[in-house]
């Protein structure tokens, strides 16, 4: 089985670890995850808040997996969320000939007919080969950060409960991990916060950190880029704010890759300097 | 699609709103459409399926468009990607990651005509 990777804007620039251990995993898994040549941005939040022409470049990725005759698996929430909601405008049939309209013109059309999903979708539909996969039970206690527009809305997501979804959990216990109950568990990052304000998005990193460590977490597991964006790209002015709100950040196909008994730097573990304990 | 009855479910759950964004009887009524975690609880707990998603985006649409959006319409107007992309494939290649082709530019622009980036 294939799949073409999406890594989406985040984490081809910023998080080559994530991908390596996706990759890792995915392949444990027997999942080939391809190269996804010429994508461009899914439009994120920012197209569509100044254009309707978002779908067009939404589309765009929609079209390029489509002629490649492969489903999507993504990285990201907002990625998986907005790929999904061009999916859905393109059921409509006068949207679809509008779209294919402007697709023509790069030489692309779109049926809409390519499958989108988060890797945590792909990873808890071959729940018992990750089972399988788990060679070495990790002795550590995390805390989840459950992305969440690939719960939300539940009608896009089409999967899990949009409030306590259940799949990262599901996948994270069977590593041997103890994955801890933290009070702020089922909120948003805030990340995105970060986009209009510093302070919003910073404050709720701390609070969230610090909940899961109170909850005696050794690390927090994040399954999207802008979750790692806020926690480990801004550990440091989060700690200025609340210095015991410390914990490494680990993308889930890392913990999942270590159950596996893959090492550490075949991991991407390393490029962040990421140490559990 | 339902109408707004101001019945404030959706600000109970907003993460914005609980962090002090000024925000009236409901998400819509909010001063600033942008500050938004975009983790669309507000649609999730509408009792009246009203499109929040959508009204946010309109009320988006007529107000002013922050410095960060700015900046990542231009990246993405010029590259195809929200943000700076210069250098990536390098990184890759030192982490033994395959270089991935980008977009063509001149794609962007026939896929984005009107777009303004503020």
């Amino acid at each position: 089985m294939e799949c073409l990777l999406y890594l989406g804007c985040m984490v081809y620039n910023r998080f080559p670890d994530y991908e390596i251990a996706a990759r890792a995993v995915l392949a444990r898994l027997g999942i080939e995850a391809r190269d996804f040549h010429d994508f461009a941005c899914c439009s994120s939040t920012f197209l569509p808040s100044v254009s309707d022409e978002w779908l067009y470049l939404a589309s765009y990725n929609l079209a390029l997996a489509e002629r490649r005759g492969m489903d999507i698996v993504s990285l990201c929430g907002t990625c998986t969320g907005m790929l999904r909601r061009a999916l859905r405008e393109l059921r409509d049939g006068e949207v679809r000939d509008r779209v294919n309209s402007r697709l023509a013109e790069v030489g692309l059309e779109v049926a809409g007919s390519a499958g989108v999903a988060h890797l945590i979708e792909v990873l808890i539909q071959h729940r018992e080969k990750v089972e399988r996969e788990v060679s070495t039970p990790l002795k550590l206690r995390v805390a989840l950060q459950h992305p969440c527009n690939v719960f939300r809305p539940a009608e896009l997501a089409g999967f899990d409960d949009p409030w306590r979804p259940r799949a990262m959990r599901e996948l994270a216990e069977l590593t041997g991990a103890e994955v801890v109950d933290y009070p702020l568990e089922y909120e948003c990052c805030g990340s995105t916060l970060l986009l209009t304000s510093e302070e919003m998005g910073i404050s709720s990193g701390a609070d969230k950190l610090l909940s899961a460590r109170e909850a005696g977490a050794q690390a927090m597991v994040v399954s999207c880029g802008n979750c790692a964006y806020l926690f480990d790209r801004h550990l440091q002015e989060i700690r200025a704010r609340r210095a015991e709100a410390e914990l490494p950040t680990l993308f889930l196909p890392q913990l999942l890759g270590l159950s596996f008994g893959i090492s550490a730097r075949e991991l991407g573990l390393d490029i962040r300097g990421v140490e559990l304990g | 699609m339902g109408e707004c009855t101001r019945c404030g479910a959706c600000v109970r759950v907003c993460i914005a709103a609980r962090r002090g964004t000024p925000t009236g009887a409901s998400v819509l009524e909010r001063e600033d459409p942008f500050t938004c975690a975009g983790c669309w609880k507000c649609v999730e707990a509408c009792p009246e399926g009203v499109d929040i998603y959508a009204l946010m985006l309109e009320a988006r649409r007529r107000g002013r468009l922050p410095e960060s959006f700015s900046f990542a319409l231009r990246n993405i107007l010029d590259t195809g990607y929200s943000m700076p992309v210069r250098g990536v494939n390098a990184i890759r290649e030192m982490y033994g990651l395959p270089p991935i082709r980008r977009v063509k530019p001149e794609v962007v622009r026939k896929l984005l005509r009107d777009v303004k980036p503020g």
